[in-house]
C-alpha cells in the first residue's frame, strides 16, 4: 500500500501542527465557535450530541495492521474503546475532547492517517472497490488513480470553500462494489476500442434530499489527463455551483438544472485551456504510485479445491462461512476473507479496540498485514491462502467475526442515526438490530439470499437508504421517530433509486414490515430470483398490499 | 481595516469610490464594475490609477477584455465559505494574464491566506488586533503543496521528479 | 412542565446542564429547574455569556418533565444527549456489548424509559 515519503509526512505534520494552534486560541477565547467551526470541520472534528465525534479517513479503504493498532489505541486513550466504520469507509469516534484533539491528530499523523477533508465543503476521502488489487474481475487497480486523487485533492488551493462537499469514487471492476454512480464524480475503467484502458466518468450522482444517479459527462479519458479534467469539472461547479440555498448547493442540482450537454460544453471549454498543463500526470509519476501498490510475495500456489469440498463436507458452519463470505481471488490459491462487522443484534459498522487489534494481527498472520474497509461497513481481509482459510474462520469465529452474511439481508447498512447524530430525525441503530435479530436464522437468510437494508436517521441519507434494495429513513412525525420505506433501490452497476412503499411506520411497526415484504417475494420468486429480480418484475404494488392490506389499493 | 501588501502593511492608495460619494477629482480609484460600465468614458479619462471590485457573482470574464485598464481588481469573499473568487483568482493570473494588484475584500481570514497566496492574490484587506502578526504566522503554517498554480511554487510531485 | 438548559462543554464537548449556582454539570439531576418564562429568558442570557467566554456551546432551553423523582426532557432527542445512547443490548444475541452510554445505570434508566415510552 502507498506509504509517505517526507513530503506527505512533512505536510501532514505541519497540518497537525497547524491544527494544534487553532485549537489553542479557540480554548484561550482568540477565535469564535463561527470561526472555529470551519477550521475543525476541515480536519474531521464535529460536534454531535454526546461530545465532539472526529471522522478519520481510510483513503480509498486500505490500512495496514499497524493503522489498525493506531484505531485501537485511539478509540482505547481517548474514547470509549471503540470505533464505528462508515458507509465512506472511515471511521468515527463518538467522544472525542476538544483538548485531547490535537495529540490524537498528531499520533495519527505518525501511523500515516489523517482526518484532513473528512468533513467541510471539499473533496472528501476517496473512495474505491473494498477488493481493489486483488478481484478477480478486475481490470485494473484503481488505487493507484485515488492515491493520485487524494493527493491533489489534499488543501486544494481552488476548491477548499466549494458550494458543497464533493465525493469521488473509482471502480476498477466492471461490477461496481464503489458505489460510483451516486457520487458528485463516479470514475469507472474500462477499455476503449484501441484496448487503452481509462475512465468512463460519471457526473452529479448523489443520495441526499434530492437523490440523482450520475450521468456519464465524458466515455473515457485517459488516465494522464484524470486530473486536468476532475479540475475542469471541479472549476465549473466551484463557478456555478449554487451558494444561496445549502440543499440546493450539490453539484448534482446544476447538472440536473443545465443538464448534462451543457455541463459537459462548458467543463471541455474549461478542459481546452488546462489539458495540457501542468496537471498531466507524467507516466513515471503513475508507475511511481503504483510500485507502492505492488502485489505482494505471493507463493505459486493451486487453488484448493478439493481439500477444502472435503473441509466443508465435515463442518456446515464453515461451509457456510466459506460459501458466504470468501470470495475468489485473482491468484490460485488465495482467497478474499470478508469479516462481517453485522453479527445479530450488533451495531453495524461498530468494533471494540480489542477486535481491532486481534484482527490486526490476524492480518499479520493470514494477509500480509493489510486490512480493508467496505462501504457497507465490513472489513476485508484481502491476500488469504487457501489453506489456512479453516485456521483462520476458527479465529474469527471465536471473535463473533465470522457471521456468514455477507450480502445477506442481516447484512445492513446503518447510519448513526439520533443516538449519535445531531442532524438526526430518529434512531437507525436499533432498527438494525431489531431487524437483524428477527432474521438471524442463518438457513433463512441463505433462502432468502442476496438482500440489501439501508437505514439513515434523516434525509443526508449517510446509510444510503436510496440505493437499498429496502431503505429505511428515518423522519421526525410530530416528535415521534417514524420509518419511511422505500424498495427496489441498488447501486451497483445497475443503480437505481427505490420507490416510496407507503406512510411511515412507528419503530415498532418495522421489523414486521420487513418480514411481510420477504414474505410476499418468497411467494412471488421464480428460480432462484434475487429480491431485486422479483421486485423488477412485479412491481411495488403486491408489496403495498402486504404491508398496508387491501385499502392501500384504494387510497 | 488594514491592507497588507507583498507582506507588508500599507496604506491604501485607492480611494474607495463604490459608495455613493462622488468621485474624488483626482488620484487612483477603485470602483465596481457597474460603475465601470457606465462611467468608462470618464474613469479613463481622469488619467489615474483605477481599481475595480467584482461581487463574487461577476467573474472575471467580464473584464477580461479591458484588463490593461485596471492596476488593481479587488475580488470580493461575501463570506469566508464563498470560494468562488478563488476560481477567479486563477483566472485572472493564470488565464488573462493580470500583473497587477489582485486584492482579497470582504470576509477575508487569514486563515485561508495560503489559499489565496497559491490562487494568485498578493494583497489583503484585513481586520484584528495584529494583521502582520497573523500574517507571519499563518504564513509559517505549510510548505508543501500538491496543487500545480500560476504562484509557481513547486509541488511535492516536481520536486519527488527532481530527485 | 420545567424548563432546563442544556449546552456542549467546549472543552470536552460533553452534554452539560446549567446548575442553579450558575455552574455547569454533567448530570441532569443537578440542573436547575425553571418554572417561569422570565426567568427562563435571565438564565439564557447567563448562559450565553457563558457561550461568549468561551465555556460552552449552544446553550438552549429545553422542556423537562419530572417523573417518579427523575428529571426527563420531553424530546427524545435531548433524552438521548442526557442519558446518552439507546443501543440495545437487551437481545439475547447481543453478548456483553461495548459500554457505551456515560454510566451503565443511566443508560438503563433512560434507555428503558425511552423504548417504552415510543411503544405506548
Ligand atoms: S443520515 Fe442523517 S442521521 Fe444518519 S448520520 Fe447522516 S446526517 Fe446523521
Amino acid at each position: 500500500m502507498y506509504r509517505y515519503d517526507g513530503f506527505d509526512a512533512k505536510f501532514v505534520a505541519e497540518r497537525a501542527a497547524q491544527f494544534r494552534r487553532q485549537v489553542t486560541r479557540r480554548l484561550a477565547g482568540e477565535l469564535t465557535e463561527d470561526q472555529f467551526r470551519p477550521l475543525r470541520l476541515m480536519n474531521g472534528l464535529y460536534l454531535q450530541l454526546h461530545a465532539y465525534m472526529l471522522r478519520v479517513n481510510v483513503p480509498y479503504g486500505t490500512l495496514s495492521s499497524k493503522q489498525m493498532r493506531t484505531f485501537a489505541h485511539v478509540a482505547r486513550t481517548y474514547d470509549k474503546g471503540f470505533g464505528h466504520f462508515t458507509t465512506r469507509q472511515n471511521i468515527q469516534y463518538n467522544w472525542i475532547k476538544l483538548e485531547q484533539a490535537p495529540d490524537i491528530i498528531k499520533e495519527l499523523a505518525n501511523a500515516e492517517i489523517t482526518s484532513i477533508q473528512s468533513s467541510g465543503n471539499c473533496v472528501r476521502n476517496i473512495t474505491s472497490d473494498q477488493y481493489a488489487g486483488c478481484a478477480k474481475d478486475e481490470l485494473s487497480d484503481p488505487r493507484i488513480y485515488c492515491e493520485l486523487l487524494r493527493q491533489y485533492s489534499f488543501l486544494h488551493p481552488e476548491f477548499s470553500y466549494l458550494p458543497r462537499k464533493f465525493k469521488i469514487a473509482v471502480t476498477g471492476s466492471p461490477n461496481d462494489r464503489a458505489a460510483v454512480a451516486v457520487h458528485d464524480i463516479g470514475l469507472r475503467m474500462h477499455r476503449n476500442e484501441q484496448d487503452e484502458i481509462g475512465f468512463e466518468v460519471l457526473v452529479g450522482g448523489g443520495l441526499g434530499r434530492t437523490p440523482y444517479i450520475g450521468q456519464t459527462i465524458r466515455n473515457w479519458l485517459a488516465p494522464e489527463d484524470l486530473l486536468s479534467y476532475v479540475e475542469a469539472i471541479l472549476r465549473v461547479y466551484n463557478m456555478q455551483g449554487r451558494r444561496d440555498n445549502i440543499h440546493k448547493a450539490r453539484i448534482k442540482i446544476i447538472v440536473n438544472q443545465m443538464g448534462i450537454d451543457k455541463y459537459r460544453e462548458l467543463v471541455d471549454k474549461e478542459w481546452e485551456f488546462t489539458k495540457n498543463g501542468a496537471l498531466k500526470v507524467p507516466d513515471d509519476e503513475i508507475e511511481r504510485i503504483r510500485a507502492y501498490f505492488a502485489p505482494p510475495a505471493y507463493e505459486r500456489l493451486q487453488d484448493l479445491t478439493a481439500e477444502l469440498a472435503v473441509a466443508r463436507k465435515a463442518d456446515r458452519a464453515f461451509d457456510r462461512w466459506l460459501r458466504g463470505n470468501v470470495i475468489e481471488h485473482k491468484v490460485p490459491g488465495y482467497a478474499i476473507v470478508n469479516v462481517s462487522l453485522k453479527a445479530p443484534g450488533r451495531v453495524p459498522g461498530d468494533i471494540t479496540a480489542d477486535k481491532m487489534d486481534a484482527v490486526a494481527d490476524i492480518a499479520d498472520k493470514y494477509s500480509f498485514g493489510e486490512i480493508r474497509v467496505s462501504h457497507r461497513q465490513n472489513l476485508v481481509l484481502v491476500d488469504v491462502k487457501q489453506s489456512d482459510l479453516q485456521q483462520l474462520w476458527r479465529e474469527l469465529f471465536a471473535l463473533e467475526l465470522a457471521t456468514p452474511n455477507l450480502g445477506l439481508l442481516s447484512d445492513i447498512i446503518c447510519c448513526p442515526g439520533l443516538d449519535y447524530c445531531a442532524l438526526a430525525n430518529a434512531r437507525a441503530i436499533p432498527i438494525a438490530q431489531d431487524i437483524s435479530h428477527a432474521f438471524s436464522d442463518l438457513d433463512e437468510l441463505q433462502r432468502i439470499g442476496h438482500f440489501t437494508i439501508n437505514i439513515s436517521g434523516c434525509m443526508n441519507a449517510c446509510g444510503h437508504h436510496h440505493v437499498g434494495h429496502i431503505g429505511i429513513l428515518g423522519v421526525d412525525k410530530r416528535g415521534e421517530e417514524y420509518f419511511q420505506l422505500t424498495l427496489g433501490g441498488s447501486s451497483d452497476q445497475q443503480a437505481s433509486l427505490g420507490d416510496r412503499l407507503g406512510p411511515g411506520l412507528p419503530q415498532a411497526e418495522v421489523p414486521g414490515a420487513i418480514r411481510k415484504i420477504v414474505d410476499t417475494f418468497l411467494k412471488r420468486r421464480e428460480h432462484e430470483e434475487r429480491f431485486i429480480d422479483t421486485y423488477r418484475r412485479v412491481g411495488i404494488e403486491p408489496f403495498k398490499e402486504a404491508v398496508y392490506g387491501s385499502e392501500s389499493q384504494a387510497a | 481595516m488594514a491592507l497588507i501588501k507583498d507582506g507588508k502593511l500599507v496604506t491604501d492608495p485607492f480611494v474607495d469610490a463604490s459608495g455613493p460619494e462622488a468621485l474624488p477629482p483626482t488620484g487612483p480609484v477603485l470602483v465596481t464594475y457597474d460603475q465601470w460600465q457606465a462611467e468608462r468614458a470618464a474613469l479613463l479619462a481622469r488619467g489615474t490609477p483605477l481599481g475595480i471590485r467584482l461581487h463574487s457573482d461577476q467573474p472575471p470574464e467580464l473584464i477580461a477584455a479591458d484588463l490593461r485598464h485596471f492596476a488593481l481588481v479587488a475580488l470580493e469573499f461575501p463570506k469566508f465559505r464563498d470560494g468562488r473568487a478563488y476560481s477567479y483568482a486563477r483566472l485572472l493570473r493564470e488565464r488573462y494574464g493580470f500583473t497587477g494588484e489582485l486584492r482579497a475584500v470582504g470576509d477575508v481570514l487569514l486563515e485561508q491566506l495560503f489559499f489565496m497566496l497559491r490562487t494568485g492574490f498578493d494583497a489583503f484587506d484585513v481586520q484584528g488586533a495584529d494583521p502582520l502578526g497573523s500574517y507571519r504566522t499563518a504564513l509559517g503554517d505549510l510548505s508543501v503543496w500538491y496543487q500545480p498554480t500560476g504562484d509557481g511554487r513547486p509541488t511535492a510531485m516536481q520536486l519527488r521528479r527532481k530527485h | 412542565m420545567s424548563q432546563m438548559i442544556i449546552a456542549n462543554r467546549l472543552i470536552d464537548g460533553l452534554v452539560v446542564f446549567l446548575v442553579s449556582g450558575g455552574q455547569w454539570d454533567t448530570a441532569i439531576a443537578q440542573g436547575a429547574l425553571i418554572e417561569e418564562d422570565s426567568e427562563a429568558q435571565r438564565l439564557l442570557e447567563v448562559a450565553k455569556q457563558d457561550q461568549a467566554r468561551c465555556l460552552v456551546i449552544d446553550p438552549i432551553l429545553i422542556q423537562v418533565r419530572v417523573e417518579n423523582g427523575q428529571v426527563r426532557p420531553t424530546e427524545i432527542r435531548e433524552v438521548i444527549r442526557a442519558f446518552g445512547p439507546t443501543i440495545r443490548t437487551d437481545l439475547e444475541d447481543t453478548g456483553p456489548a461495548v459500554v457505551i452510554s456515560r454510566e451503565a445505570d443511566r443508560r438503563a434508566d433512560g434507555a428503558g424509559h425511552l423504548r417504552r415510552s415510543t411503544k405506548e
